[in-house]
């Protein structure tokens, strides 16, 4: 037996039978022709035949795999449509009189040259793609076939291992049996992974020298997850694959079960679970029936990619829509949570050393009043079309507040000026992102209509942490205590101010934690459409009662793994069911 | 031979997707096209040309056609890169 660990590919497990793909291509090799007309034409073939076999791809993944999947074998279509590219190749037979396929190798090698000067790894994969096209429009010109032989699986579930995998490698096994995938090469961005997601299989990738390893039949385990591969598997090994495979499957059930289902405690207390959202793709995915309402709707997408800010038009269209999609539940919609950490040319941002504490979010709202009215206005407009909540970002003091509201009343004025409909009475609440924030919660709850924690940033800013520095990350936990005491005294003033409070960043939805919430008493959970589930099942099946004498002293606990450990007990059962 | 200066504003520039829309409308013009990126003359037709050239967000291109309905047409182009969405 003997373990090894790639890069992480695709999450997932996977106990199966070894099977190795190897290529068997044809050398090229250089000839002098004298009939160009026949090489040329070859090529033309060769072309049209290879298009052919991509269109049916194309088709074929569109079906199993969805658009993501069949994208690339149209970018491959599209460099196999180069015609200047051929040209050159042409130009290449005719002057040097050489052969077809060693004119294309040669034109390919000198392309890929220029690809090494970019320095972009997304471009640097493109290179590939113009590699892996040529290299097959060759095969083509000279009848080798590749040969994967992959059919006499023996009805065995089949793990598939190989140096690399191609586009086209992988839309031609069978996948009835294909349970995972481990290449040598590649990086967690490559095809092999993108297509193992998309089946809803383990991939481990980059495992240098994995072919020496193995041999075709031989049992081998893939957890994802851990980018950990385990061949020749003893029976101990397997016992606790087939342990957590049953878990894995057992819990997707348990919260599958849960889908549609409302999040009410044991003892009948029923919190919200929304969804959060702020991008084309999950707007139109949104599914009014699975959860309670949008508690997070991002704007800054309307304000990316654009030349000019959004007019009060487009940006009324897409609340609109969103509030009308959202049928009577919630929608709330954050003000421009943006700074200069992105680029953005048109909105002219500072250049600053330390823009996540700089001019960004309500400071530059607040700084460009025109702006802040319009989207207040497209905002307010869409409040007529449904249950739409306005919730003002990155807030440090009052004084913002009641500047924010100022403007806000001033918007309300412009438009029953102009008779346009809104909801006069319209919702408005605050993020809680800053330690600022949390210290005066009690004097905030008496302006706002609702609160709701950005966690991510409220852990950042009150552990001193950045997220994505890797020397220090392990200072950003989510369960500490310094961060879980600042949610206990935002969720105690809001209450005695008779004011809600969500959760909107990721601890809204970590397993450990929602115990916590429910004893804690938050009002509402705004998750990722894919942890609705999860998260509704956990409500389901705790009592606020009982967990609040569990409960007590958990925050004078101190140490932050005695935290982890009661709360473990705490959801353990219920999630091992 | 009309001749326009125009900037890659796609926050991931002129690659994949946004690549291939671009020299899908460019082919169908049948003049001569040249689009210039830091002394590298481009063919826009090609979209190997294209994807090696790296053209990031912020790259600034000088578009060249030569032939008839010249300005016509480096305006369509132009127009097109300022428009182009991820």
């Amino acid at each position: 037996m003997n373990i090894v660990h790639g890069l992480i590919g695709a999450p997932g497990c996977a106990l199966g039978t070894v099977v190795v793909l190897k290529k068997e291509s044809n050398e090229v090799i250089k000839r002098s022709i004298s009939d160009f007309d026949a090489e040329i034409n070859k090529l033309e073939i060769a072309r049209k035949s290879y298009n052919e076999q991509l269109q049916k791809m194309l088709v074929k993944a569109q079906k199993e795999v969805g658009k993501s999947g069949a994208d690339i074998f149209m970018a491959y279509q599209e460099i196999l449509s180069d015609d200047v590219f051929f040209e050159k190749v042409i130009e290449r037979v005719k002057n040097e009189k050489v052969n077809i396929e060693f004119a294309i190798n040669e034109e390919t090698n000198e392309v890929v040259a220029l690809f090494e000067n970019l320095d972009d790894e997304y471009l640097k994969e493109r290179s590939a793609d113009i590699s892996n096209v040529c290299m097959e429009l060759i095969d083509e010109i000279q009848g080798s076939r590749k040969k994967i032989n992959v059919k006499d699986s023996l009805g065995k579930d089949i793990i598939v291992v190989a140096n690399e995998l191609t586009p086209v490698d992988t839309m031609k096994l069978d996948k009835k049996f294909l349970k995972g995938f481990i290449t040598e090469k590649g990086g967690v961005t490559s095809h092999t992974v993108i297509l193992a997601k998309t089946l809803g299989i383990p991939a481990v990738v980059g495992l240098e020298g994995i072919l020496e390893k193995v041999d075709r039949g031989i049992p081998i385990i893939i957890y994802g997850e851990k980018g950990q591969v385990i061949i020749k598997p003893d029976d101990l090994e397997i016992q606790k694959y087939i342990g957590e495979k049953e878990k894995f499957n057992n819990q997707k059930n348990l919260f599958e079960s849960c889908k549609n289902k409302s999040a009410i405690t044991i003892d009948g207390i029923k919190m919200r679970v929304n969804i959060n959202s702020g991008d084309v793709d999950s707007i139109e995915d949104f599914n009014s029936n699975e959860c309670d309402g949008v508690g997070l709707f991002r704007t800054e997408f309307l304000y990316m990619n654009q030349t000019y800010y959004p007019t009060e038009e487009e940006q009324f269209e897409v609340y609109k829509k969103m509030a009308i999609k959202t049928g009577g539940n919630e929608v709330i919609i954050r003000t421009l949570d943006i700074g200069g950490d992105k680029k953005i040319d048109y909105m002219d941002l500072p250049k600053e050393d330390n823009p996540f504490l700089g001019y960004r979010a309500i400071r530059l709202c607040l700084d460009r009043i025109d702006i802040f009215k319009t989207q207040m206005k497209a905002i307010l407009r869409a409040s007529a079309y449904g249950n739409v909540k306005m919730m003002f970002p990155m807030i440090v003091n009052l004084e913002e507040v009641l500047k924010a509201k100022e403007i806000l009343e001033e918007s309300k004025a412009e438009l029953e000026k102009a008779g346009i409909i809104f909801d006069k009475d319209i919702s408005v609440g605050i993020m809680i992102e800053t330690p600022a924030a949390v210290l005066i919660s009690d004097i905030l709850a008496k302006e706002v209509d609702f609160f709701s924690i950005g966690s991510n940033d409220l852990i950042q800013y009150t552990t001193a942490t950045d997220r994505m520095n890797n020397r220090v990350q392990g200072l950003y936990d989510s369960c500490n205590i310094s961060v879980l005491r600042s949610i206990q005294m935002v969720c105690d003033n809001a209450k005695k101010n008779n004011v809600e409070v969500g959760i909107c960043g990721e601890i809204a939805s970590e397993t450990m934690l929602v115990p916590l919430w429910v004893a804690m008493g938050i009002d509402e959970l705004s998750v990722v459409p894919a942890e609705v589930s999860k998260v509704k099942y956990l409500v389901n099946h705790l009592d606020r009662s009982e967990l609040k004498k569990k409960m007590t002293g958990i925050l004078n606990l101190g140490k932050i793994e005695n935290v982890r450990q009661t709360l473990g007990l705490i959801v353990k059962p219920i999630i091992n069911r | 031979m009309t001749e326009r200066k125009v900037s890659i504003k796609n926050k991931t520039g002129l690659h994949a997707r946004p690549a291939a829309a671009f020299v899908n409308f460019v082919k169908k013009y049948p003049n001569d096209i040249r689009v210039i990126f830091e002394n590298s003359i481009i063919n826009p037709k090609s979209i190997i040309n294209i994807l090696a050239a790296g053209l990031n967000e912020g790259a600034e291109v000088l578009v060249q056609v030569d032939g008839d309905n010249g300005e016509k047409i480096c305006a369509e182009i132009v127009e097109f890169i300022e428009n182009i969405k991820d």
